[in-house]
């Protein structure tokens, strides 16, 4: 029971370069694999040659073999694969396709022709197995991120897979939901024996789940086995894939043995954990330019920021957190102007620029280059910018021919080439690997010299390694404001795996550190 | 609530279709307006979220042909006014009245339409009806598409607006150049997302020869009263035109008959039976 690629490459219609090339590999039933590597490095082809998108949906050169169990992906249509491997996309918006949750979970085994009890009987153990038997007959609109990839879940195991196949499934949930729907994976793959092929960049999250660690670069297979094992060997973070947090840490401390989880990180740097030391610095802020005075907005007379007051400075990067439906995008557009406030006001100096979720919405020329040309014609200031955030080399190509990564980076330069005087950008890690997140956090804090930066953003690694304050928003609220180290550190969501490290390692650490580059001489 | 009313999905369907054919089949505007006055009737007590921006777009584009037509088709007898080349007679006017209430009949019943059903529904329906797998896909994603159209265009209008590029000032020459990449960014997105769809309903195995229905649509016999009024309007409207013909604009204006009042009446009663099509749950 596998699957088995057998010198397998694939190229793209249109494309020169093989999205993925000789790869030599076999999956077993039960095993739970991590697929890594930076932004376009071929995970997502990964995942489409094995549920059989490719070559049936996605057309291209082919070499080689993709088999599952007893037969050839290329022999089957992936309606028919689909009883074996379920699939699982980013963005759990576009999956779901019926009105209703029960519906949507019964559609599959609609398609596989079973008889109405049997699917009753699936749908009724499937909405009991995710706990979302209170959801079964909401409409899918109604529902949370996190509910939606939950549904999204529950249909995949509804058809009773083998394997199932996820891509970045938690890169738009806040920490509590991606943390429920990665324990859920967990518990699948221990209690039931389903086969786990996970793609996804926060490697904290995934890293110790795993019995297995794929890493993908230029459509290569560059390491393979053992997580531990995989990442001592490989310089995941030269490669742009990073490593959890307190693994990056014991490598900088010169260990051989990278401990994964926040307990092990305990057992393994233990005392050594005591010679770290915060970095200090003051950074001076300018006058106010942004001045939120009871804010007020609701929509179709459901409150969704209520009495709200926020300030800015100048030369600060404010970050947004909470989680799903808190109203961060409401906030962001009341602050950008596309949306008028209901009641109190939003004070701005300046030019206030906004950068959607989705990149696809900025980028619309022929090539990206144009794409942030047509924002300001300025030849000199676009390629700076372009090269500031390292997608020169990809200039000339249309923005559906770039990974997410890309993608998003191109979206950001179209914003920011016209140098507003507050940027926003609205959860802008997705899809983001480790490179272009470190990549994105220098813009920012470049950018931020002389202006202002609004970072709205789940991933609270990238909130503690670029932003000035954070404001945590709930149900419309800002309940909690400060420096970011006073109010992430000791945190029980939203922090980082090296805070939570040291908050529990006793009293003698520096508990604020968040990130590694507040430890007094990290390089 | 008054607007809460929640309608059988295979009469929707059947209504919508009703409806197309009517506004084919009829030019009158006394006629065509008898239907719209019938579609409001029926949104007084069915709720729709995007009839207002459906409306709003509608009567944007409806300026427009009014203008066109008005400015451009001198043809009739009844000159309102005359100025060099310009003509404008009543029953220009009247024509682009009649123009106009088409676009709004279709465009506020397919408001309603999309506000009460989704796709799953479409594809039930669509199934109910005997259409075969793959032409079902292809129907389910033409119905979504106009929604995700609108949806797409007004996510475009605010990143544009977020870029610091206004939309709304300057010189009609710059602004008819700020809204071109909408037109691009729109198709392009629009045929992301239809991508995006049918690779999910390859991997949920769809098309498949096995396909059986869980919860299949079964209608009461209220529900087969509405749909043989529907029936009833089609055929009465359509041996109507055969026994009368269209509506005559030029050279002079048809005057209303009382044959027009009596199938006007029809049509505004007929299609609104829908609303005797209320079902509890929509499984």
């Amino acid at each position: 029971m596998m699957i088995e690629f057998k010198n397998f490459s694939f190229k793209y219609s249109l494309c020169k370069k093989y999205a993925l090339r000789d790869i030599d590999l076999k999956i077993f039933k039960g095993e739970f694999v991590v697929v890594v590597g930076p932004s376009g490095s071929g995970k997502t082809t990964f995942l489409r040659a094995i549920n059989g998108l490719i070559p049936h949906y996605y057309g291209g050169e082919m070499e080689g073999n993709v088999r599952l169990f007893d037969f050839y992906v290329k022999n089957k249509r992936p309606a028919e694969i689909s009883r074996f491997v379920a699939s699982i996309f980013q963005d759990p918006e576009n999956q779901l396709l019926m009105g209703t949750v029960e519906r949507e979970i019964a559609f599959p085994l609609e398609n596989m022709g079973l008889q109405e009890d049997e699917i009753s009987r699936r749908v009724e153990e499937v909405l009991s197995l995710l706990n979302i038997s209170h959801l079964r007959r909401r409409k899918i609109d109604e529902i949370s991120g996190g509910e939606k990839q939950k549904v999204a879940i529950g249909t995949a195991l509804a058809m009773h897979p083998d394997f199932l196949l996820l891509d970045e499934p938690t890169s738009q949930l806040d920490p509590n939901s991606a943390e429920e729907i990665l324990s859920l994976l967990e518990r699948l793959n221990d209690d039931f024996g389903i086969g786990i092929v996970l793609v996804e960049h926060r490697m904290e999250r995934t890293m110790h789940r795993a019995d297995r660690l794929i890493v993908f670069k230029d459509g290569k297979v560059i390491g393979d086995g053992e997580p531990r094992m995989v990442a001592s060997r490989i310089e995941m973070d030269y490669i742009g894939v990073g490593y959890p947090q307190v693994a990056r840490l014991a490598k900088h401390m010169g260990l051989e043995y990278l401990p994964l989880t926040v307990k092990e990180g305990r057992r393994v740097l233990g005392d050594r954990l005591s010679s770290l030391k915060m970095k200090r610095g003051k950074k001076i802020y300018g006058e106010i330019i942004l001045n939120i005075k009871n804010l007020k907005f609701s929509y179709n007379s459901h409150p969704v920021i209520r009495k709200l007051n926020l300030k800015m400075r100048k030369n600060e990067i404010l970050g947004i957190i909470g989680r799903n439906g808190a109203g961060k995008t409401t906030l962001a557009k009341l602050i950008a102007g596309i949306l008028r406030p209901q009641g109190g006001k939003v004070e701005t100096h300046g030019d206030v620029g906004m950068v959607y979720q989705n990149p696809n919405l900025h980028l619309f020329e022929d090539t990206i280059y144009d794409d942030i040309l047509f924002s300001l014609q300025k030849e000199d200031r676009v390629q700076a910018i372009m090269k500031t955030l390292g997608i020169w080399g990809v200039r000339r190509r249309n923005s559906r021919d770039l990974s997410g990564g890309e993608r998003m980076l191109a979206a950001i330069a179209t914003v920011a080439v016209r140098e507003p005087e507050i940027l926003i950008l609205d959860e802008p890690t997705r899809g983001l690997s480790y490179a272009h997140k470190i990549t994105l956090s220098k813009f920012l804090k470049d950018y931020a010299n002389g202006r202002g930066v609004i970072l709205i953003s789940h991933d609270m690694e990238t909130i503690a390694r670029t932003v000035d304050r954070v404001a945590l928003l709930s149900e419309g609220k800002i309940i909690v404001e400060g420096r970011r180290e006073d109010v992430m550190s000791g945190s029980i969501n939203y922090t980082t795996q090296l805070n939570k490290l040291l908050h529990s390692a006793g009293d003698n650490v520096e508990r604020k550190i968040l990130v590694e580059e507040d430890i007094e001489g990290w390089r | 609530m008054i607007n809460d009313l929640k309608i059988h999905k295979f009469l929707i369907f059947g209504w919508l279709i009703l409806l197309v054919y009517l506004t084919l089949l009829f030019s009158s505007p006394y006629l065509l307006f008898s239907i719209f006055l019938s579609i409001l009737l029926v949104r007084i007590f069915v709720d729709s979220p995007s009839w207002r921006p459906f409306l709003k777009y509608t009567l944007y584009m409806g300026a427009f042909i009014l203008l066109f037509n008005i400015l451009l088709n001198g043809n009739g007898t009844t000159v309102l006014f005359e100025f060099y080349w310009l003509r404008i007679t009543l029953e220009s006017l009247v024509f682009s009245i009649s123009m106009l209430l088409r676009l709004l009949i279709i465009m506020a019943a397919f408001a309603i339409f999309n506000d009460n059903l989704q796709m799953g529904d479409i594809i039930e329906v669509l199934e109910k009806l005997k259409i075969p797998s793959k032409s079902v896909i292809t129907l389910a994603l033409s119905f979504r598409f106009f929604p995700i159209l609108l949806k797409e265009a007004r996510e475009t209008f605010e990143v544009l607006m977020a870029r610091g590029i206004s939309l709304s000032s300057g010189k009609m020459r710059d602004r008819i150049y700020a809204r071109y990449p909408v037109m691009t960014a729109m198709l392009e997105t629009s045929l992301e997302r239809a991508i995006q769809v049918g690779e999910a309903l390859e991997i949920k195995g769809y098309p498949s020869s096995k396909r059986r229905v869980w919860k299949k649509i079964s209608l009461e016999l209220r529900h087969k009263i509405v749909l043989f009024f529907f029936l009833l309007t089609a055929i009465v409207s359509t041996w109507y035109i055969i026994r009368f013909g269209g509506f005559t604009f030029f050279p002079t204006i048809e005057p209303l008959k009382l044959n027009d009042l009596y199938i006007g009446i029809l049509l505004f009663i007929l299609p609104s039976s829908l609303l005797l099509g209320e079902v509890e749950d929509d499984d």
